[in-house]
């Protein structure tokens, strides 16, 4: 028997006490792991959303430039679509200060094989495109062709797969990485697959707009400002010069975003931190308690020839092995819950959510431990440190 | 090996009368030689114990020394009077003294299992716990965890602990206080038995039917010592 197995004994004879604290500390951990995963999936989220949008202005349909209306396209993944004269995209071109400029195309089918509820088809320019073909090639997807489209990675089809929009077939030809944001239920193609489409529709009476020529419309203008110029300026021409359109800054498109993942990260950091300081607080209080109880046990040991070190190290080791205990059982739940419900959290949260990369997925479930693993450590050694001024006579001699 | 007090002195702060300082211990000369048996008796609160606890380095005297032969007691840190605890001296506690987590052999061995001196040989300590058990007649119950035992038990099982490392010292504050005559004798006999093998053996107790027992016994009233 050595100094561990006589602190191993400790906390497996007083099943009790070691059970209540290695589950608040547990709650402790999983707390942590809980709280930091959701912020840094939302972080992760808006990052995705933001290289997704990728472009710094965004010229819409005045009617359609209701921040609601964009936003539940664009944000929310509501199937939609609006249209303008395709003529805007050679005058914004023509513009000082643009430097990429590309057109998107929307539609939304009335319904597909793979869904359930309208899926929201993105049509875009290859040659042009700087927004959707990165990410294309970035997932390892083969670049559309002619009738071809490229699927978000929350919808139920695979490459190879076909589908029907509008009485038109298509094939998947690639499926997108998962993004977090509302274009993972997306459909993408080229603009000439959408105009085939969009033709369809109309055809079928089932476009809202009835009188658009399919091949000169556009959805939307992304703009990356050119060197040189700040996003404003270019803001501004673009408005000066273009009619019955609003560009809109993307930034500002997402600033709600912005602001509800600032509030939902400040008050989770707010809630771990008082966690970690409610349960400090019981877990030195049971400590104390524990330590008061023991304290004749701890005398005897004392008159044994344990040092004061030797003690306090032993009390010291028996919290943070409990808190250690409870750290990877808090972490496990926490991941427990974590990974196969994210979609569930996505959901009520209603913000872009993608889990962070395995790495930081283990970093997280390390910090989570070790804070834990420090609570009991210095909840111990607080009561440690109390019960090493008392007097050793007295105690001895006591019947407590 | 001799232990010598010298001047020991001891004041606890305290709430007492119209003074805040009460003091259990006035300037007490005392030596315990090996091979003797000492008893001090006397009314419980005198400051027996607190003698007993000074002279076995758990209690640090308001003023005076402690020598164990030449070596001042006192002088030495913490980690040091601790570790020569261990090896050195035996100490029966007044009343229950067990770590309710462990078994009755486990009580026993604790001194090995805080013991630092690599140099030990485990195997013969183990060995003499289970020589002291089966003298004590307690080998039978040697797995029983303490709140199974009866404080007959737990006592002999805190003199085994303290003769575990066959100790040069062995203090014993009240061994024999809530005790029945039959264990009272062991007890003696085996306090006995380690002054033959060697040790200095100190007994505190307010009994005063210890003659039979002792090679010297004082008289302890109010922290005054008196030779009998």
């Amino acid at each position: 028997m050595n100094l561990l197995q006589i602190i191993l004994k400790n906390i497996k004879n007083r099943p009790v006490r070691s059970v209540g604290l290695i589950s608040l500390a547990s709650m402790l951990s999983l707390a942590v792991l809980f709280g930091t995963i959701i912020v840094f999936a939302l972080d992760r989220g808006f990052t995705s959303l933001e290289s997704r949008l990728g472009a710094d202005i965004m010229v819409v349909p005045y009617e359609a430039a209701t921040k609601s209306s964009l936003e539940n396209i664009v944000l929310q993944g509501n199937a939609g679509y609006f249209y303008m004269n395709g003529d805007v995209v050679d005058q914004i071109e023509a513009l000082p200060g643009v430097g990429k400029i590309t057109a998107q195309y929307y539609l939304a089918s009335v319904s597909a094989s793979c869904c359930s509820i309208p899926v929201q088809i993105i049509g875009y320019d290859p040659e042009t495109d700087f927004v959707i073909t990165p990410w294309i090639t970035h997932s390892n997807g083969t670049a559309p062709g002619y009738m071809d489209v490229v699927v978000g990675n929350d919808l139920n089809a695979f490459v190879g797969d076909k589908m029907t929009f509008y009485g038109q077939e298509v094939r998947v030809a690639a499926k997108l990485d998962k993004t977090g944001t509302a274009y993972d239920t997306a459909v993408f193609t080229t603009h000439d697959t959408i105009k085939t489409l969009i033709e369809a529709s109309l055809s079928k009476k089932l476009n809202e707009y009835s009188n658009i020529n399919a091949g000169n419309v556009v959805s939307c203008v992304l703009i990356k400002t050119a060197d040189g110029y700040n996003v404003d300026e270019v803001l501004h021409f673009v408005n000066k010069a273009t009619k019955k359109t609003k560009a809109v800054r993307t930034r500002e498109m997402i600033s709600g975003i912005a602001n509800s993942l600032s509030g939902i990260s400040k008050i989770t950091f707010i809630l771990i931190i008082l966690a970690w300081m409610i349960t400090l607080l019981i877990m030195v209080a049971a400590f104390v308690v524990m330590t008061n109880e023991r304290k004749k046990e701890f005398a005897i040991i004392r008159i044994a020839g344990a040092s004061e070190k030797k003690l306090t190290r032993m009390i010291l080791l028996e919290g943070l092995f409990m808190g250690l205990c409870g750290g990877i059982i808090g972490a496990a739940a926490g991941l427990i819950i974590v990974l196969p419900f994210n979609g569930f959290m996505a959901q009520i949260l209603g913000l872009p959510f993608l889990l962070p990369n395995a790495a930081r997925v283990l970093l997280v479930i390390a910090g989570a431990i070790i804070l834990t693993a420090a609570a009991g450590a210095f909840a111990s050694g607080f009561a440690a440190y109390r019960i090493s001024k008392y007097d050793i006579g007295t105690i001895i001699r006591s019947e407590v | 090996m001799d232990i010598i007090g010298q001047k020991l002195h001891k004041d606890y702060i305290r709430k007492t009368g119209s003074s805040n300082v009460f003091t259990a211990l006035f300037e007490t000369d005392i030596t315990l030689s090996s091979g003797t048996v000492t008893v001090i008796h006397g009314r419980s609160g005198g400051g027996k114990s607190t003698l007993l606890n000074i002279l076995a380095g758990i209690v640090t005297p308001t003023s005076g020394n402690v020598f164990y032969d030449d070596m001042d007691f006192f002088s030495l840190d913490d980690e040091k009077r601790s570790s020569f605890r261990n090896r050195h001296i035996g100490y029966i506690p007044q009343g229950t003294s067990a770590v309710s987590s462990l078994n009755l052999r486990e009580n026993i061995l604790l001194p090995l299992a805080l013991c630092d001196d690599t140099s030990i040989d485990t195997k013969s300590v183990k060995t003499r716990a289970d020589e002291l058990m089966k003298r004590l007649d307690i080998i039978g119950i040697c797995e029983a965890k303490p709140s199974e035992l009866s404080g007959g038990e737990l006592r002999r099982m805190a003199i085994a602990r303290a003769l575990l490392f066959s100790p040069e010292l062995l203090f014993a504050d009240e061994p024999t206080g809530d005790l029945d005559d039959d264990n009272t004798r062991l007890v003696f006999d085996m306090l006995k038995s380690s002054a033959s093998e060697g040790s200095a053996v100190l007994i505190v107790t307010h009994e005063n039917d210890i003659q039979g027992l002792a090679d010297k016994i004082y008289r302890m009233d109010a922290g005054v010592l008196f030779d009998e």
